[in-house]
């Protein structure tokens, strides 16, 4: 069973305490939406179980070996890869051969109806189409990890809807730990089977 | 401004090649032979030159002598500059180096040179690489700061492998950087190269324009001036903008 464990985590940033003795077991096929107003601590949690930054004190434990996809507030594109390039560079990563990746990276972008545009630089991108390649990106490793920081951001409403059934139908045939960040819990709550929101610098909520 | 990189010369470079014949024209009429040799007289003899021994050779001399500088001025600013990434300490202390070979007046390096090594190659080789590694070093570490921080945890969060980030993070962030770092090596390196020959040897373009020079033989001291722009011209087309168009295709499609 994949999990990730936080004991008694604190963040400080300098003085300012971010987030204050957290205990908490993050599970696969337990989606948790973590809502709360900006500067509350959202981004900084989901950097600590990234990884990418170290907690104040406290400990992080998790099973070993897990793959992580993360979506990033800004998608954070490659500007030098085209759109499917930049879906590729994980599966490459893996070891994964150039015209399968190429394949596989294609066919996640159709899903997101993006085959048009796979070609394309990102700068040639709107702020909604590199949105949809960071998710794609993120989803075509098929992560044991899937961290979404305002995944939804840039979207029009009609690519919100279609965005949140692939990811709904990528979560419930994939055993995988997601933790979704958002500022507009109504649109995202339909992935999510607990909801926790900041409430000074604790976390609180429960089960949907 | 962005500057869009061409397979082919605008017909206003041949406009403005043009008017820069027709003015030397007109100031070789003014200013007589002696001074300024005219554009069909410095052509002809150009041509004439073309059949002596002695201009193959001296071209070799200056090719080689350029190719020195900017194996070891780039091969330097190259491994100094990725070093200084990997350690500030080192980017510090490689501060009043840096600061030396860009401030010091180019002639001054090469007198002290010269003035250690004698004349010859090797002496305008060390010369150029002096002047021109930091030239390299600094395009680099600019170039660096397009590797954000941003992208650096991108590729810790889907632990990318060293050599992938080298090859799909750290190289194409620079490659701008260090293409441009290259033509500036290579125009300055033409540059230093003909300073120090006409100092320095006896064999190589700048030698032959300062043997011409000397004679007062105008038509022909001008000519190897034409040879040094077509070596500059020809390192430009041939080699740097075949490079820097496929270095740039991400940013031209905007």
């Amino acid at each position: 069973m994949k999990y990730i464990t936080m004991f008694s985590v604190n963040m400080f940033y300098g003085d300012k305490p971010i987030i204050r003795n957290f205990y908490y077991t993050w599970k696969a096929n337990h989606t948790v939406l973590i809502t709360g107003p900006s500067g509350s601590g959202k981004t900084t949690l989901l950097r600590l179980i990234a990884g990418l930054i170290p907690p104040s004190s406290g400990k992080i434990d998790a099973s070993q070996n897990l793959t992580i996809g993360m979506v990033f507030q800004a998608p954070r594109l490659l500007p030098w890869k085209t759109a499917w390039q930049n879906v590729a560079l994980p599966l490459w990563n893996q070891g994964v051969s150039s015209k399968k990746a190429e394949k596989m990276a294609r066919q996640i972008l159709k899903e997101f109806n993006f085959e048009e545009a796979a070609d394309y630089f990102p700068s040639k991108l709107s702020g909604g189409m590199a949105q949809r390649v960071s998710l794609a990106r993120a989803l075509v490793i098929k992560p044991d990890v899937l961290l979404l920081d305002e995944p939804l951001n840039g979207l029009d409403a009609e690519t919100k809807q279609g965005v949140i059934h692939i990811l709904q139908r990528y979560l419930n045939n994939n055993e995988t730990i997601c933790i979704c960040v958002s500022h507009y819990p109504d649109e995202l709550l339909p992935l999510a089977k607990e909801h926790l929101y900041f409430a000074g610098n604790t976390l609180k909520g429960g089960e949907i | 401004m962005d500057v869009k990189i061409t397979r082919h010369p605008s017909r206003y470079i041949f406009l403005g090649v043009g008017v820069l014949l027709g003015i030397w024209w007109v100031l070789s009429i003014l200013a007589g032979p002696l001074l300024i040799s005219s554009p069909f007289a410095t052509f002809s003899s150009l041509i004439a030159m073309l059949n002596d021994r002695s201009f193959y050779e001296n071209i070799f001399w200056t090719v080689y002598r350029i190719g020195g500088i900017l194996l070891f001025a780039g091969t330097g600013g190259i491994i100094l500059a990725t070093l200084a990434l990997f350690d500030k300490r080192l980017m510090e202390a490689l501060e009043p180096f840096r600061w030396i070979c860009m401030t010091v007046p180019p002639v001054v390096i090469i007198v002290v040179i010269m003035f250690w090594m004698g004349v010859g190659s090797n002496m305008i080789i060390v010369f150029g690489s002096v002047i021109l590694w930091p030239i390299m070093y600094v395009n680099i570490l600019q170039g660096s700061r397009i590797y954000t921080e941003e992208l650096r945890e991108t590729a810790r969060v889907f632990k990318i492998s060293p050599a992938m980030r080298l090859r799909h993070f750290f190289l194409p962030a620079i490659a701008p950087s260090l293409f441009a770092g290259a033509v500036q090596v290579i125009c300055s390196a033409i540059r230093a190269t003909v300073l120090a020959e006409v100092l320095g040897t006896e064999k190589g373009v700048g030698a032959a324009i300062a043997i011409h020079a000397r004679l007062l033989n105008t038509e022909r001291m001008t000519a190897w001036v034409i040879v040094v722009l077509f070596l500059a011209i020809a390192s430009e087309f041939l080699l740097l903008r075949p490079i820097l168009r496929r270095t740039y295709r991400w940013r031209d499609v905007s």
